[in-house]
């Protein structure tokens, strides 16, 4: 018990290091990569809901705190996305296949990113008034939308295959007589 | 949506807690875990950023490395026609030069600084923010200007906590700032951030004179930012006859992602 939580507990930090102060730096693609939503879809996969769910609500809190967006606009955002991906997984994927991981994390990447912005344009709409171009959000989204799923789909592949040669979770199982 | 009455059970204790969260948040209850949060993640960031920083750098070196071989012979070619640009830029980084050993700000001005690295950015380009490793503590406080250099100002301080703070850098779509053209009119207007690509100074009286390479400085109207902080200088000028008011792109002096050290104005 106290191991798992040591575990979890650096898991997270390292997450939340790598997303507030090693992929801003790391230039205009890099930064794209929403390492938050990777790894939440691998321990979706691997452990399950209950688990990923959990440690949502750990990660969105402390990324809250970091973010301009109305606390706890990064939480609901995650948890949504996670949501719509479960419900997803459940209806449409058989198997914890490379290409079952992949369509979630697009999926999850885009719910994420579409919801973060409707937040922030709400939020935007009631604290800088009628006149605020909150159009341009969304031609911006338009532009972004494109590469943000391109780069968390390079990375999601380089994770899924460090994570297919370093342990069996996604390994094929054969049954025999 | 979601199937089983277990993942309806699920989904509804996440809602319930982001509930909770988002009350305890806006009452203050948990106002203390959040700074234990971030005084913990603070001492990481400090090792972590300066890392990411030094790779960075170290990419940017083999870039630019990369890049200078490519584009030798595109320079060459270019070289003629960029000598009276050249010029003209020498003399207006002698005007910026001059005009920012004017102000020397902390020095003469008696203002007090409190000098802060950055230890964080913003995670998407929604916002174009930075994270100090100074806050309430050592007496930062909500909308003090950040200023490098001596007197080029950065960006606003947005959130406070006891030991970090979020700053608004100029380029964000929110920031806002107070500002005056150097010019004959002394021309006052507004500098706002356009979603990371730049910014803008909107509100130009359309019979104001205002021309490209003109300095642009806070023009103090505002409690905490000073007078004379320098934002940039004019790129471009936009509007017709028609309009009451013109808009102008200002090319910032700095490049943002690059921020390492930043004084807060703590005084005025």
């Amino acid at each position: 018990m106290m191991w798992k939580t040591f575990k979890y507990s650096l898991l997270v930090l390292m997450i939340i290091l790598f997303q507030v102060s090693v992929l801003p730096l790391m230039g205009d693609w890099i930064q794209s990569v929403n390492i938050v939503l990777l790894v939440l879809i691998l321990v979706y996969l691997t452990k399950g809901l209950p688990l990923t769910l959990m440690l949502a609500l750990i990660l969105g809190p402390i990324l809250d705190l970091y973010h301009m967006i109305f606390f706890p606009g990064v939480t609901i955002c995650l948890i949504l996305a996670l949501l719509i991906v479960d419900a997803f997984f459940s209806k449409f994927f058989t198997n914890k296949s490379f290409y079952s991981f992949l369509s979630m994390i697009l999926l999850a990447v885009f719910c994420y990113g579409t919801l973060l912005r409707l937040l922030f344009g709400l939020q935007t709409i009631i604290t800088a008034g009628q006149n605020y171009p909150i159009n341009q959000y969304f031609t911006a989204f338009g532009q972004f939308a494109v590469e943000v799923l391109a780069v968390n789909f390079i990375c999601g592949t380089i994770l899924f295959m460090l994570f297919y040669f370093f342990s069996d979770n996604f390994k094929s199982v054969i049954l025999r007589d | 949506m979601l199937g089983t009455p277990k993942k309806i059970k699920l989904s509804l204790a996440a809602l319930i807690i982001i509930v909770l969260i988002f009350i305890f948040h806006l009452i203050g209850i948990i106002r203390p875990i959040e700074n234990v949060v971030l005084a913990a993640i603070r001492p990481f960031q400090h090792g972590v950023y300066g890392l990411s920083q030094s790779i960075r750098r170290t990419y940017d070196e083999w870039r630019v490395d990369y890049d200078l071989k490519t584009r030798v012979r595109e320079l060459e070619d270019q070289n003629l026609n960029n000598l009276a640009k050249v010029s003209e830029f020498e003399l207006l980084k002698e005007e910026v030069d001059f005009l920012r050993g004017q102000l020397d700000l902390a020095g003469n001005n008696g203002w007090e600084l409190q000098v802060a690295a950055v230890i964080g950015a913003s995670q998407d380009d929604n916002t174009q923010t930075v994270i100090i490793d100074r806050g309430a503590k050592s007496q930062i406080e909500k909308d003090m200007p950040v200023i490098i250099n001596n007197g080029v100002i950065v960006g606003k301080v947005v959130e406070v906590f006891d030991y970090t703070a979020i700053v608004r850098l100029l380029n964000d779509h929110a920031s806002q700032v107070a500002a005056t053209v150097r010019n004959q009119d002394g021309t006052v207007g507004v500098v706002q951030g356009e979603f990371g690509l730049g910014v803008k100074m909107d509100l130009i009286p359309e019979n104001e004179e205002v021309a490209i390479g003109d300095l642009v400085i806070t023009s103090g109207l505002e409690e905490k930012v000073p007078r004379g902080l320098v934002i940039g200088l004019i790129e471009n000028v936009f509007g017709s006859d028609e309009d009451i008011f013109k808009t102008a792109t200002v090319k910032l002096p700095i490049d943002f992602t690059k921020l390492n050290m930043i004084s807060v104005i703590i005084k005025r």
